[in-house]
């Protein structure tokens, strides 16, 4: 029979123990019948190992491999996604779990272990789940250095404790190399995450949706200025334009709608659009960072009229800023606003106005009539914005729990509701505006936030997402104008939390998020706290690009070129390596000179001095013997010094703290040890 | 013979091309590997002669690591780049790791033990360390014999019988001992080829042969042996034993009421074996040395002093370990200068 290899126990458990951590973190993304076959496989090795079991024969790893398959294609419907792929990776994993024999099939899955839990960091890059996914790269290490012990090792903390001490001196070296390394961007696209429900405002506005956007208290992104934080009142993060309505939903002009002005996305880099002209920028503008949550839809949001210099963003028709590719994971990018501003302040032109103005036949007839008649009544159309908004003011209420409404939304809400959610109003204001033939759109998006004392940066959440309308006024252009203000500035001023945290809708889905509970002093400090944490995470961690790295590196270095550069990362690297070698090894080799030869050494010249040399290779003893021969009155002194000496030095089988006090007296014998010269007396 | 199987890129060759190339290289290796791990009886592993290079294990990690930095720079995630850096540093750290295993330890021959042709000889290390540092899954071995495995505790030392394999007799080097090691990760080997400066005795291989040709030798150097029937010579009384033949027993003692005691008589016999070169005559030296081995072997057994004579070359008969010890040595380097050169290049 031939000899069969043994994985060394120590690392089998290990690597039994790297599998359950590396797969826990990915099993709620897995269909179940891959966790549950995770489970048969991990008993079937355990069995294989305390000799009960055998390995599945090949017939039965094949036809395993074959449901497995068959099982991701029908389950996942495809095979290029990254759920797919990752299931596909981990199934891989769990088959060769059932097929290690030999210590290569065992370097395999740890290798494949290290690439599975560096899977996790894609679908989630929390701090958590970082601390997660290194504590289980140690475990891996662990199992990877128990493979290389001899086999009947049987201290498995010992070979933690080693596998994390490897750890704990890469970490230095990843710190010099995470900085230092050039960060070249995607080389070709891979596929994303695509199970993910798109979170935040969406791009079709019907009354009584955003309400439920007032249940999360998810962030949506956070801003950091570079100066001052503008007012409240004027924070407005415009992220989508909607001018189409079908009578009941609005939703976002088509880019036929802009055909005579040709391209509707500006992208860097390419041909200059006519309409760029179209908006005037006034005064400084305001410059801040925004960072992102994944919203996994292509709009980013931006205070009006913006200019980004990134250059997967473009500027689009109706001055917002899109991104090329939906934002799938936290996205950092950085936005100057002018709040003073015209856009299309020339009179509109035919096909413009027509856009703007259009409204289906049959829907909202009440409204149409009320809007025609005060049109003719009012002299101009700043003065039939204000009389709708004075008429908002006087008898609606601004409510969480809007009644639902049939078919003609606007007359519904306008003449019997009167009770209505931020797109309540900004429906049935654009509406209204239409029918009077003042050009309008609705524009959704977040208004205010909540500003961080930690740093001076705004934390926008999901349930401060908004809508509000604009208006084309001849001579002045797109302004905007919210009618939700006029029924309870409050929630401009101070900010949605304020006003609603007492009512029964707020938050309703996020029973422990702590934003409920930030009428509590202590709570909300908590929670700031954490959110800057997480903040400073995703800033200097997760979004340290380019940019930062040049920034860091100039202020360490003083000026970037090549010879600094690798004069630092030499230095650097040298120094780390040098500690490294001196922590784990240098510290350990014996300390050759304890003070007891050297005191013997002492003894010897001084003996030498007074004219006895000691012979080369003449033992102790022998040299003891021959100096108290000659000088006798020396005798006491030499045998005392060279018994604990010979003590002090070779004694092996007494106890330690006798052997130092040994040489602590040898120590003292040598320094009162004053030969002089004697009479020698010649054998 | 062949110290180290080393792998070449010569190996690729055509055979006919690639043995001379192979045996160009691996000699001027030899060389080179004599002037930069000088033989010596006690070798100190240091910088001076550790050889470090990445394993198999250890090129398949770097791939690892250049997937891991694809899949970080696509999704441009920093935080996969952050564990593939790592797992760089790690790789980094390992090369300090692994060589350190190897560092600092010592290996000294101690004796080896005479062995025949064809069997295994034992060499005794001693593998010592003074610093506080462990040593661990440390390998040793000979070419061609399985590893010895070594875990070595702080400041520890250990002995290890280590075997090598020597198809020839006389004085053999055992080639150059491999000490390597994979320890912590297996991703880097640190290894090291030693010559101990120490030689092995090897006896000729003992080949079954007939009974040794008796010489009964003259009397004078005889030995007295055992009571012979027919002996004439009076050697002395001991006590009656039933069965003894009464002619024997000597009754002028009983007659003076000393007890029965029965007259022991001896021959003269010489019992002394003589191991012959010249009685395997026809046979060449190798077989007969292989025969004389064989019988020196039969006759150590047996309870007859014996004694060895090969040409020029005559040691008397004696016994015991020392003394069949001594006769195998003669056998094993007989006309060693000629079998050196004689030997084909096959049996190396």
């Amino acid at each position: 029979m031939k000899l069969v290899y043994q994985i060394p126990r120590n690392s089998l458990a290990w690597l039994l123990g790297a599998y359950v951590l590396v797969i826990a973190p990915h099993v709620g993304r897995l269909p179940i019948w891959i966790t549950l076959a995770g489970v048969v496989a991990l008993g079937w090795r355990i069995q294989v190992h305390r000799g009960l079991w055998s390995f599945p024969p090949r017939w039965v790893r094949y036809l395993l491999a074959g449901i497995c398959g068959a099982g991701l294609i029908v389950g996942y419907g495809r095979l290029l996604g990254l759920e797919p792929m990752v299931a596909l990776l981990i199934i891989g994993f769990t088959l060769k779990l059932l097929e290690m024999y030999q210590r290569r099939d065992a370097i395999l899955v740890i290798y494949l272990a290290y690439f599975v839990v560096a899977t996790q960091l894609i679908f989630d890059q929390g701090i958590a789940s970082t601390a997660y996914v290194f504590g289980a790269a140690m475990v891996v290490t662990t199992a990877l250095m128990g493979l290389n012990q001899s086999s009947g090792h049987l201290r498995p903390w010992r070979s933690l404790k080693l596998g994390g001490g490897l750890l704990l001196q890469a970490l230095p070296i990843m710190l010099l190399l995470f900085i230092l390394m050039p960060r070249i961007g995607a080389l070709w696209s891979v596929p994303s995450q695509q199970q993910a429900g798109k979170t935040g405002v969406s791009d079709t506005m019907t009354p009584g949706n955003f309400s439920k956007l007032t249940r999360s208290g998810e962030l949506a992104f956070r801003v950091a200025f570079d100066g001052e934080i503008p007012p409240q009142e004027s924070l407005y993060w415009r992220g989508l334009v909607l001018s189409r309505f079908d009578g009941r939903t609005w939703s976002q002009a088509q880019p036929f709608d802009y055909a005579r002005d040709g391209t509707v996305v500006q992208w860097p880099g390419s041909a200059p659009v006519k309409w760029e002209s179209l908006v005037e920028r006034r005064g400084d503008g305001v410059s801040y960072e925004v960072i992102m949550e994944a919203s996994h839809q292509p709009w980013l949001y931006a205070l009006a009229t913006p200019r980004a210099s990134n250059r997967d963003i473009g500027f689009t028709r109706d001055f917002r800023l899109v991104k090329r590719l939906p934002i799938d994971s936290r996205y950092k990018y950085t936005v100057t606003s002018w709040l003073e501003h015209a856009a299309e302040p020339q009179t509109l032109p035919e096909w413009r106005y027509r856009n703007e103005t259009r409204l289906p036949g049959d829907s909202n007839p009440r409204t149409r009539a009320m809007a025609e008649r005060w049109a003719a009544e009012e002299s101009s159309s700043r003065a039939l914005v204000a009389r709708v908004l004075n008429f908002y003011n006087r008898t609606f209420t601004y409510t969480l729990k809007p009644p639902v409404l049939g078919r003609h939304t606007a007359d519904e809400f306008l003449f019997d509701s009167q009770r209505g959610f931020c797109e309540h109003f900004a429906n049935s204001f654009v509406v209204f505006m239409r029918a009077a033939g003042i050009p309008a759109r609705v524009v959704v998006g977040y208004q205010g936030g909540e500003i961080s004392p930690l740093q001076n940066y705004v934390l926008v959440h999901q349930f401060d997402a908004h809508a509000w309308a604009e208006v084309w006024l001849e001579g002045s252009g797109w302004q905007r104008v919210d009618p939700t203000a006029a029924v309870a500035p409050e929630r401009i001023e101070r900010g949605f939390q304020s006003v609603f945290s007492e009512q029964s809708g707020f938050l309703a889905d996020s029973l422990f998020s702590l934003v409920r509970y930030s009428n509590v002093g202590f709570v909300n400090w908590f929670r700031l706290q954490l959110d800057y944490m997480d903040y400073a995470w995703y800033r200097y961690v997760l979004g340290y690009d380019n940019q930062l790295q040049v920034d860091l590196l100039t202020r360490l270095l003083g000026k970037l070129d090549a010879m600094r550069m690798v004069v630092f990362f030499l230095g650097c690297s040298g120094v780390i390596l040098l500690a490294i070698c001196w922590f784990s090894m240098w510290r350990y080799v014996a300390k050759r000179d304890d003070g007891v030869a050297a005191s013997y050494a002492k003894f010897c010249k001084r003996l030498a001095a007074a004219g006895l040399e000691r012979k080369a290779g003449e033992v102790p003893a022998a040299f003891a013997a021959r100096a108290s021969e000659q000088r006798p009155d020396l005798r006491a002194a030499i045998d005392h010094i060279t018994q604990s000496f010979c003590v002090a030095a070779y004694a092996g089988d007494i106890a330690p703290e006798l052997q130092q006090q040994q040489a602590r007296e040898l120590k003292t014998a040598v320094s009162g040890f004053r030969p002089g010269r004697g009479v020698i007396y010649k054998r | 013979m062949s110290l180290v199987r080393f792998p070449s890129l010569s190996s690729l060759l055509p055979t006919a091309i690639g043995r001379s190339a192979r045996g160009l290289f691996q000699n001027r290796f030899r060389r080179w590997l004599n002037r930069r791990v000088p033989a010596s009886r006690r070798i100190l592993l240091t910088r001076m002669n550790i050889f470090i290079f990445p394993s198999r294990a250890g090129f398949a990690f770097v791939g690892l690591l250049l997937l891991l930095w694809l899949v970080a720079t696509n999704y441009e995630n920093n935080l996969v780049m952050a564990l593939a850096l790592l797992l760089t540093g790690l790789f980094v750290v390992s090369i300090l790791h692994t060589f350190s295993n190897l560092s600092g330890a010592s290996v000294t021959a101690i004796r080896a033990q005479p062995a025949f042709v064809g069997e295994d000889v034992q060499i005794s290390l001693l593998i010592e360390h003074s610093g506080r540092r462990e040593y661990e899954n440390l390998l040793f071995n000979y070419a061609g014999k399985p590893p010895v495995i070594l875990n070595l505790p702080a400041e520890g030392s250990a002995n290890l019988k280590l075997y090598f394999k020597s198809e020839r007799r006389g004085w053999v080097n055992p080639g150059r001992l491999l000490v390597q090691t994979w320890y912590p990760l297996g991703l880097l080997r640190a290894w090291t080829w030693l010559d101990l400066d120490i030689t092995c005795l090897v006896y000729p291989k003992p080949l079954r042969a007939g009974p040794i040709p008796a010489a009964l030798g003259t009397g004078d150097e005889g030995e007295v042996s055992d009571a012979m029937a027919g002996g004439e010579d009076f050697r002395g009384l001991r006590a009656y034993q039933p069965g003894d033949s009464m002619r024997r027993i000597a009754w002028k003692s009983f007659a003076r009421e000393r007890g029965l005691y029965t007259r022991e008589y001896a021959a003269s016999i010489d019992r002394r074996i003589w191991i012959d070169w010249d009685y395997l005559a026809g046979m060449d030296r190798e077989s007969r040395l292989s025969r004389l081995c064989f019988w020196v072997l039969q006759s150590e057994q047996g309870t007859d002093n014996y004694g060895l004579r090969l040409p020029g070359i005559e040691i008397p008969a004696a016994r015991g370990a020392v003394h069949r010890d001594a006769l195998l040595k003669q056998l094993a380097v007989f006309e060693l200068e000629h079998y050196e050169t004689r030997l084909p290049d096959s049996a190396q």
